[in-house]
């Protein structure tokens, strides 16, 4: 890479901000560059590194300082959160940060699925009780006749039980589900996008 | 340095190495380096975040057959710059008197 490609990609990352907000940085590096002098241009550029990176840092100065200067809009509420965010993966310090969010993101997310699907093997576990006690109440009744109606009394109570927890627990596992890859999908789309 | 200096030291070095004379982007970078390690992308946000809160100005003067872009100090940064100080002076003190231990033998 050399000072144009660098200059270009810089522009190019700089894009979603205000055109005056652009200038200013891509002469800051300009001069930058003049300054630094030909031949110490190729050490210069690996000092700056990545011009994504470049770019991160100078995004980031700008959406903070207008985060502050509107704090009320709802808009600036939402973008503060990804400023925050990308200030976060802009930073080498913090990458390892943003790591552990995504590692107690996804660990959650296994917290939920696994409750539901301990919900799903107890509202089977009913409904199968229930089933069985039914069936054996039939036999039953021409012996215990009370014991018998009792018993299919309970069993039909536990399969009523287990079915509703059964229908439940797929119910909100879909919906969790989809949920999910929902709200993964538009956040990896943002990040093509921006 | 083992020290984490956190922005604030960085604007009030910045304001301070300007209210001596004005610079440019390349040299402010430089002389800031004399005292704390920064890289070269930090100065730029520091520098537009001062222009942007009023403490700082830009203007052009040709050299070499270009314009260079300078950095100059506002009276408002001047003021900023003496909060600072004020503020250093104190935070300073209070780290001699956990650090360095009874220099006032309060």
């Amino acid at each position: 890479m050399n000072r144009t490609d660098f200059m270009n990609q810089l522009e190019h990352n700089l894009r979603k901000l205000p055109k005056d907000e652009i200038l200013e940085a891509l002469q800051y590096y300009e001069d930058y560059f003049d300054d630094i002098g030909k031949e110490n241009e190729k050490q210069a550029l690996i000092n700056l590194g990545n011009p994504q990176k470049v770019a991160a840092q100078i995004k980031a100065e700008y959406y903070i300082n207008t985060a502050k200067e509107s704090p009320n809009s709802v808009k600036t509420g939402l973008s503060t959160i990804k400023i925050v965010a990308l200030a976060i993966f802009a930073s080498p310090i913090a990458l390892p940060l943003a790591g552990a969010a995504v590692i107690v993101a996804v660990s959650l997310l296994i917290c939920v699925f696994a409750l539901l699907a301990s919900l799903l093997i107890c509202g089977v576990a009913f409904a199968a009780v229930g089933i069985c006690s039914v069936v054996c109440s039939v036999p039953m009744v021409f012996v215990h006749f009370f014991n018998a109606v009792a018993l299919l009394g309970g069993g039909m109570f536990s399969l009523g039980a287990g079915y509703l927890l059964t229908i439940g627990a797929i119910n909100m596992s879909k919906l969790t589900y989809r949920r999910t890859v929902k709200s993964v999908s538009k956040m990896v789309k943002r990040r093509t996008v921006s | 340095m083992s020290f984490q200096l956190g922005t604030s030291v960085l604007d009030a070095c910045v304001l301070s190495a300007l209210q001596r004379n004005d610079q440019y982007g390349y040299s402010l970078t430089q002389e800031i380096r004399n005292v704390m390690e920064i890289s070269d992308s930090t100065m730029y946000p520091v520098l537009r975040r001062l222009k942007k809160e009023g403490y700082v100005e830009t203007y052009e003067r040709p050299f070499d057959g270009r314009n260079r872009r300078y950095y100059t100090i506002t009276k408002l940064g001047r003021e900023k710059f003496q909060s600072y100080v004020q503020e250093w002076i104190d935070y300073k003190n209070m780290m001699d008197k956990i650090m360095i231990g009874g220099i006032d033998n309060e």
